[in-house]
């Protein structure tokens, strides 16, 4: 008997404990503040119980000390200083001395604390529960008066934060050295920072049931096309969980093909990068909280390009995408391509470079498929290691094991030289672009080395005929994935496996649909005088 | 209901593909055939010689460290009705699978090349391996012993004779020009001809143990009738048949110097292109040989001012009667001694006149052998190297 | 039947240009060498004129009939009876084309690189990437066509180097084949162009403004030109004689490239070319098929039925012919006859001849 009640009761909890935590700001909705302060500091007590950073301060206000305030903050959320100085010393001590002599009613004094009270840039009214609880959650000061059922919000926010530094997972050579931060209002800072005009709009949702996360889109007005706005607000405002710790959270939920191994939003930590990608009318969507910012809609070329592309001279870039195109394209097909050549087709090797794999190979027990898949997996699982050892013997185990392993591999007889080369340059090259495309890149690597291992050249041919296909009907906010390069929109051309100058890229791209057709006037290529007058 | 169909579909599909690598040959199952020779033996049977490369006598710094160097093929004959017979009776002496993808040269034996090859090239056209590139050359003597002689610079013999061709200093045609020469009408094969040498010339006494003192070189062209082998061109019949082929050659002409003819100038050819004039007179086949030669003088021993250009001249007619020489020597061969046209006069007549070479077509060769063959040489030296003359000429 | 997806001229022209190509470069050259020696190139003009003739035939009753299908206008110009008879037809000639090209196309993947390889698994293995371009939509066909016809430049580009060996006395002397024997050869790639014929089943998913009887020109144009550089290739880098006795002669003239002692071996284009191309070759017939099912039964999604239809390709293509001298007989026998009299011939002109007796459609 009492087994079964336990366990009724260990259903039920969890149960219970969600809907008191989802449903618990809803019922909230529509309570409204009490006139009565005890009354209200009481309410809020019972909501925050056990929430041992939640500070209330009672005390009198200095004009009449019939009247009772109080302050609730979050401690470490709330700007500690300016709480103390510009609200309470205020209250507590200064208004006398600005306003000597005179009284101040219980029923004047919301007023009177609003307009000469509080040294603070940015207050709001509520009274109701909910919003108070949101703001001092949010790291806002609420301060009650007694006999006023509405609350004073004071934005004295001011907590403890990561300062902007060089993006880790972007770096560059040339161009800004800024990333986001975890803040969501620095990060559109830095936005607004680089694009200075009242049409970039920032538009904020709130998402999470329960961590009530602070999501921001931002876009240019008259540039991004507003049906794509549209269909990303529907899709945010569809979002129901119950917290948002990261963007990729809001890109699983809101991408076009959620089974694609293709990342179709994209994602930066660098802002002008999100500025350039508002200009060519994409729309950013911010999460408060994570430096990454999504990008949407994208295209695959996208994970191929980098910022930098745009900052250095277009001749020198031109190359650099080239070799980036090569890289990616190693980095899918090599180990296929080598399998298949080394256990199928060995006619297409010339005859020098054969005899040599084939000496090569001759102490190798195990078919080139397995030795390819076991050192790619060992690569891999270096890889991995590198990111999670911590970071000053990170780079050092991952490079003496890479040396010792692959040395000690080859010498043991376990795998070929040309194994390592091939293993090695493809991981390599699977550092020359966006880590998210990379990542997919990977993932098929696998699949590919499957096929060719079983059917050779033709498995290989199928597995990227089939990849191909998927690509062409993958679509990011109704935008074809492989635009521009199919279908072909031939202006956009220019910014694919090469760049054009400057001068010449007069054309907004065409593959996102948006506004502003042209992005600069024609006729910008320099032109200085002939003879140097 | 629909993901369990989808389920045993990709069941069915990954079993089928993993219990698959039908075709599957890791490089260490695979025996590389380098050099294929072919040998007629008795009873209209046929002996296949197969030079098979030991992959660890290729591998990068292993010489040193092992003391002896390794032998870097193994060569394994074996006999059969054809030529895939015998390659099945190679199966049981050679513990890897045949892999014909890099066989560099196909080499026959004197006496398979004078019973006919139409039988033997068949296998290395219609089997996917063997690549229509291998050079196609015949062996004076057997097959088999051509291939079983080492090579010094060369790790094997039929990488040596295969790099030798590429030199173009010889006539040297590759399986599919072979094929194509022995279907056309109108022209006649040839091939290269290649033997072994006895040599003294190696300094070291390991080495000259390891190819017991032999070496391959390149030794004329063979002359075919239909598929049948007739005779032989030497050495330098061979240069002018391939003036007369407006074949690529790389070689140098010595010419007496204008001003004392016991001194000599060597002359390297750049270019070489001929042209063929087919003309019928009194129904007899007559040829206007056209054949352009260009070159760099890169040698001379007399002390004259060779840059003059009446020098030039004399040294341009002194190239042309030599070249023409060379060409009248092959012509005169192929023509009188063994009556087959390897030159493709055959195919220029029928290409000038289609409706009479239908009825003398069937005996060409004999009509070839009335033919009259006129030949004129163009040569041209354009550079002289970096020289005017010879220093101290104005003393 | 076909949902609204659109595809504009140039993706239709080279859709067109590889519903036909991949096999006729392949296996065609040495069929109409062997029939027309050196004048093969004349063949190979003859067959676009032809071409152009069944292009036109097909646009002057299908631009009568905007976004309608081929069975739907067969429906209306012969009545329900015949039309569905006539469609039937239709439809069984190109699930036996489809079939024998899944055939064709496992048979040169099994004689040039894996011979121990079982057939089935090749024709298996491109249907199923094909059901999955036609599970995607046509659009999505169209596109990774394509991507594949930037494969074929390259690839054309590349075959060019064995232009190194060309001698153009190979064409010499001109004229001298019967004509006769220059018509024979040229109706074997005309009955390959015809097959153009089943790109009016996509009629409906064209862009409005795009004019079929130019993208039927232009499609069968490029077609020519590039059976004619095909031809043109073999023979003159390995001569009539030589050429005629090939089984794929395109494929030996890529393998024979040798430039500078480095760039040789490029055999591996000519196997992802063929790999692909049948891909899409394929994958436009099954389309076209599935879409004529879906009509003959009245279906009107026609997703359900990709698998099944798949599955009947693949079986008929293993019992379709019995050996690869079966196979040549019908293609080069039977085939040309079969296909031109009554596909690609003859339905259009019965259809136009309806269509001028009941004066139907937009321009009568």
């Amino acid at each position: 008997m009492r087994g079964s009640d336990i366990k009724k009761n260990h259903d039920k909890l969890p149960q219970n404990r969600l809907k008191t935590g989802v449903a618990y700001m809803e019922s909230l909705e529509g309570k409204l503040l009490d006139e009565n302060i005890e009354k209200n500091i009481k309410c809020l007590k019972t909501i925050f119980e056990k929430c041992s950073d939640i500070i209330f301060r009672e005390f009198v206000f200095a004009q009449n000390e019939q009247i009772k305030l109080a302050l609730i903050y979050t401690d470490g959320l709330a700007d500690k200083g300016q709480v103390s100085d510009q609200i309470m010393r205020a209250l507590a001590l200064e208004v006398p001395m600005a306003v000597p002599g005179r009284v101040i009613t219980k029923a004047q004094a919301l007023e009177f604390i609003k307009e000469r009270g509080l040294c603070i840039h940015q207050i709001k009214e509520t009274n109701k529960v909910g919003e108070v609880v949101n703001a001092i959650l949010s790291g806002d000061t609420v301060l009650l008066v007694d006999g006023h059922d509405t609350a004073i919000i004071n934005g004295a926010r001011g907590w403890e934060a990561r300062a902007i530094t060089d993006p880790e997972a972007e770096p560059t050579v040339r161009g800004p050295r800024e990333s986001f931060v975890e803040s969501l209002r620095v990060n559109t800072s830095l936005l607004r920072r680089k694009i200075k005009n009242p049409n970039l709009k920032i538009e904020s949702f709130q998402v999470g049931r329960l961590s009530t996360t602070d999501v921001a889109i931002a876009y240019l007005e008259g540039v991004a096309n507003p049906a794509i706005i549209k269909e990303v607000k529907t899709r945010i405002e569809r979002i129901k969980i119950d917290a948002i710790l990261e963007t990729g959270y809001i890109e699983e939920l809101i991408e076009d093909e959620p089974w694609s191994p293709f990342p179709t939003v994209n994602h930066t930590e660098k802002p002008d990068r999100v500025a350039a990608m508002l200009l060519e009318g994409r729309i950013a969507i911010f999460v408060d909280g994570t430096p990454f910012v999504l990008t949407v809609p994208s295209l695959m070329v996208e994970f191929l390009h980098a910022s930098e592309d745009y900052y250095e001279r277009f001749i020198f870039t031109s190359a650099v995408r080239i070799v980036r195109y090569l890289a990616a394209f190693a980095s899918l097909v090599l180990p296929s391509l080598y399998i298949a050549i080394v256990s199928y087709h060995h006619e297409l090797l010339p005859t020098a470079l054969l005899l040599s794999v084939a000496a090569q190979r001759e102490k190798v027990p195990y078919p080139a498929f397995f030795e390819v898949f076991l050192m790619e997996l060992v690569f891999e699982v270096l890889r991995e290691a590198g990111i999670r050892l911590p970071r000053p013997i990170g780079q050092a185990i991952s490079i003496v094991g890479a040396l010792v392993l692959g040395d000690s591999a080859v010498r043991a007889g376990f795998v070929a030289e040309a194994t390592i080369i091939v293993v090695a340059f493809t991981g390599i090259s699977s550092f020359t672009f966006h880590y998210s495309a990379s990542i997919s890149f990977r993932l098929l690597r696998f699949f590919l080395m499957i096929l060719s291992g079983t059917l050779g050249i033709f498995g290989l041919t199928i597995g990227i005929s089939a990849i191909c296909i998927h690509l062409c009907g993958l679509r990011s906010f109704g935008v074809p994935y492989l635009s521009p390069v199919v279908p072909t929109a031939y202006s956009d051309l220019k910014d694919v496996v090469i760049r054009a100058p400057w001068w010449a890229m007069v054309a907004n791209p065409r593959s996102i649909p948006g506004h502003n057709k042209k992005r600069e006037s024609f006729g910008m290529k320099p032109m200085p005088p002939e003879n140097g007058e | 209901m629909k993901k369990k169909v989808w389920l045993a579909i990709c069941i069915f599909i990954i079993a089928n593909f993993m219990s698959g690598c039908w075709s599957r040959r890791e490089l260490n199952e695979v025996a590389i055939v380098l050099g294929a020779g072919i040998d007629a033996i008795d009873n209209d049977r046929i002996r296949l010689t197969v030079q098979v490369a030991i992959p660890m006598a290729f591998a990068s710094g292993q010489e040193s460290m092992g003391g002896k160097k390794q032998a870097a093929s193994m060569e394994v004959s074996s006999d059969g009705a054809t030529i895939e017979e015998a390659e099945r009776y190679l199966a049981m002496k050679i513990p890897r699978e045949i892999y014909w993808g890099h066989c560099v040269a196909l080499i026959i034996g004197e006496n398979m090349a004078k019973k006919g090859v139409r039988t033997i090239t068949d296998f290395f056209e219609r089997d996917r391996e063997p690549r229509e590139t291998m050079w196609v050359m015949v062996a004076k003597g057997t097959a088999e012993d051509f291939l079983k002689t080492g090579s010094i610079l060369e790790k094997t013999s039929s990488q040596a004779v295969g790099l030798l061709t590429r030199m173009k200093t010889g006539y040297a045609v590759k399986l599919f020009e072979f094929v194509e020469m022995l279907a056309e009408e109108g022209i006649q094969p040839a091939a290269a001809g290649v033997r072994v040498v006895e040599v003294n010339e190696a300094s070291d006494e390991s080495q000259q143990a390891e190819t017991g003192g032999r070496r391959v070189e390149m030794a004329g062209t063979a002359l075919f009738k239909e598929d049948r082998m007739v005779g032989w061109l030497d050495a330098d019949e061979t240069r002018g048949l391939m003036w007369l082929k407006g074949q690529n050659l790389k070689g140098i002409i010595t010419v007496p110097a204008p001003d004392e003819p016991d001194k000599m100038v060597s002359i390297r050819v750049k270019r070489n292109a001929r042209e063929i004039k087919a003309e019928s007179v009194d129904s007899i086949p007559t040829f206007k040989v056209k054949i352009r030669v260009e070159g760099d003088m890169i040698e001379q021993q007399s002390m004259g001012d060779l840059s003059e250009p009446e020098k030039i001249k004399k040294i341009n007619d002194s190239m042309a009667a030599e070249i023409r020489k060379r060409a009248q020597s092959a012509l005169r061969k192929a023509q009188d001694d063994y009556g087959v046209d390897v030159f493709g006069f055959g195919q220029a007549y029928h290409r000038r006149f289609k409706n009479e070479w239908k009825d003398i077509k069937h005996n060409w060769d004999d009509k070839f052998k009335q033919a009259k063959v006129e030949i004129q040489v163009e040569a041209n030296v354009r550079e002289m190297g970096l020289l005017t003359k010879r220093p101290g000429t104005n003393k | 039947m076909l949902e609204k997806e659109i595809i504009d001229d140039m993706q239709a022209v080279f859709l067109m240009v590889n519903l036909v190509i991949p096999t006729v470069l392949l296996g065609v050259p040495a069929v109409t060498i062997g029939f027309a020696k050196r004048d093969a190139w004349i063949s190979a003009l003859l067959a676009t004129a032809a071409g152009i003739f069944i292009g036109r035939l097909i646009s002057s009753i299908i631009e009568k009939f905007p976004g309608k299908t081929i069975f739907e206008v067969m429906e209306e110009l012969l009545g329900r009876l015949f039309g569905k008879i006539a469609g039937a037809l239709f439809a069984w000639w190109i699930l036996h084309t489809c079939s024998g090209i899944a055939r064709e196309y496992g048979e040169f993947l099994e004689v040039a690189i894996m011979p121990d390889t079982p057939l089935i698994i090749f024709s298996v293995a491109a249907i199923i990437v094909s059901a999955y371009a036609v599970k995607s939509g046509f659009e999505v066909m169209a596109r990774f066509n394509i991507l594949f016809v930037l494969v074929i430049i390259l690839f054309l580009l590349i075959s060019a180097l064995s232009y190194a060996n060309a001698r153009f006395d190979r064409m010499l002397p001109m004229f001298e084949t019967r004509p006769q024997d220059v018509l024979k050869g040229a109706l074997v790639p005309l009955a390959w162009m015809g097959e153009i014929v089943v790109f009016s089943v996509f009629s409906p998913a064209l862009k409005a403004n795009c004019s079929i009887r130019k993208i039927n020109d232009v499609s069968v144009l490029l077609i020519g030109a590039f059976f004619l550089v095909g031809i043109m290739g073999v023979l003159l880098v390995f001569g009539a004689e030589h050429a005629s006795a090939m089984m794929y002669p395109v494929y030996n003239q890529v393998r024979i490239i040798s430039l500078a002692n480095f760039l040789e071996r490029l055999d591996y284009l000519i196997f992802m070319s063929w790999a692909i191309g049948g891909i899409i070759k394929i994958g436009i017939f099954y389309f076209a098929l599935v879409i004529g099912i879906s009509w003959l039964f009245g279906i009107s999604d026609y997703r359900p039925i990709v698998f099944p239809v798949g599955i009947v390709i693949a079986s008929l293509s293993m019992f379709i012919h019995e050996g690869v001298g079966d196979e040549l007989r019908f293609l080069m026998g039977t085939f040309p006859f079969y296909s031109i009299i009554i596909f690609e011939v003859g339905i259009p002109l019965l259809l136009w001849l309806a269509s001028i007796i009941k004066g139907r459609g937009h321009g009568a």
